[in-house]
């Protein structure tokens, strides 16, 4: 799995190196935070995964869910005046560095066990 | 795992990748933070153009009805009179504000850095073409009754500025390097006389070494000025 995220976002770059994606730049904020809201699916998928707690439908559902919440901020905020993205990008964010630490910490254990069995 | 959630995954990771690629290609350098002070300067500004703009529409329509108006009253024949007139006018005045091409009678002279050997101990300024020797040749011209005048090409107006830059002149705001050659309209002979005189100042600038030649020609061709920011009464106004 975690290579599966290794190579499609290697292949990713490529293709977005190789092929000219473009859109319009007002469009530039909502993709901000579909970037964060996938990046933030895949990191926290990663760490169900290592926890072996990973359920597809939990998976799917919360990645729509969380880009659909942190797109319509990002409306709303545009329309208010005010940041509301800023929300989306705490939380998305802050879960990102809790779930890297979550998964740094249950490899180091992995690895600590694995050394303190020889 | 199955293999349905790892291609979910890859897909997803592939798309996170073309979308990090494009974003940073889309909003190369354009994506700043922006205070929201700045954001309601630029609002009021934008408000402001809108009701300008507005402004002038309304004086396009009330004008354009007054035109209409004026159409109506006038028969062809006073038409054509009138629009006889304006041209007139236009050529009379594009000409003597020099934003109109004109052709005449007059000179060409070419001013180049001298190349003989200097001197021991001799300045290299004594054979290159200064600002100063620009200026003073148009003002000669201009005393000799020159009409138009265009160095390099760019027109010389009233409030044409010449000015030094290195090796090079600086007309306008444009640099221009040497050679140098200057056409006037007027009266040719008049012209040549008052430069090559035996204190003329071509006979000068010959006498420290600078390459200065004249001729007169019977039909010169000297643009008009494409300088669109060049206004006159920015600053002045009528009493």
């Amino acid at each position: 799995m975690i290579f599966a995220i290794i190579a499609g976002l290697a292949a990713g770059l490529t293709i977005g190196f190789v092929f000219d994606v473009s859109y319009p730049t007002e469009y530039s904020f909502y993709i901000a935070m579909a970037l964060l809201a996938a990046i933030d699916s895949l990191i926290g998928a990663a760490r169900s995964h290592i926890e072996g707690k990973y359920n597809g439908l939990i998976f799917a559902t919360g990645f729509i869910c969380n880009a659909a919440l942190a797109g319509l901020l990002t409306f709303l905020g545009d329309k208010l005046g005010i940041p509301l993205y800023y929300a989306a990008i705490f939380v998305f964010g802050g879960r990102l560095f809790n779930n890297l630490a979550v998964i740094r910490r249950l490899a180091l254990d992995k690895y600590l066990t694995k050394k303190n069995k020889i | 795992m199955n293999k349905r959630t790892i291609c979910i995954m890859f897909c997803i990771a592939l798309l996170v990748g073309v979308g990090i690629i494009a974003q940073s290609r889309v909003t190369d350098g354009l994506m700043l933070y922006v205070a929201p002070s700045t954001v309601e300067d630029y609002k009021s500004m934008s408000e402001g153009e809108i009701q300008n703009l507005a402004n002038v529409r309304e004086q396009i329509a009330t004008e354009t009805a007054k035109l209409n108006e004026y159409e109506k009253s006038l028969n062809d024949a006073e038409k054509q009179k009138i629009l006889d007139n304006i041209n007139d006018a236009y050529i009379k005045y594009g000409i003597y504000m020099g934003k109109l091409p004109v052709k005449g009678p007059g000179v060409i002279i070419i001013v180049d850095d001298g190349r003989r050997e200097l001197l021991e101990g001799e300045d290299i300024n004594n054979l290159i073409v200064h600002d100063q020797d620009i200026f003073m040749i148009i003002n000669e011209l201009k005393r000799a009754g020159a009409e138009a005048i265009s160095v390099n090409g760019q027109r010389i107006l009233s409030d044409t500025s010449i000015s030094c830059a290195g090796y090079t002149v600086r007309i306008n705001g444009v640099t221009y390097a040497r050679p140098f050659e200057i056409k006037a309209i007027g009266n040719a002979r008049k012209m040549s006389s008052v430069l090559l005189g035996p204190e003329g100042y071509g006979t000068n600038l010959k006498d420290w070494g600078v390459i200065f030649k004249l001729a007169t020609s019977d039909e010169i061709f000297i643009d008009g000025s494409n300088d669109a920011d060049n206004q006159l009464n920015k600053y002045s106004k009528a009493l």
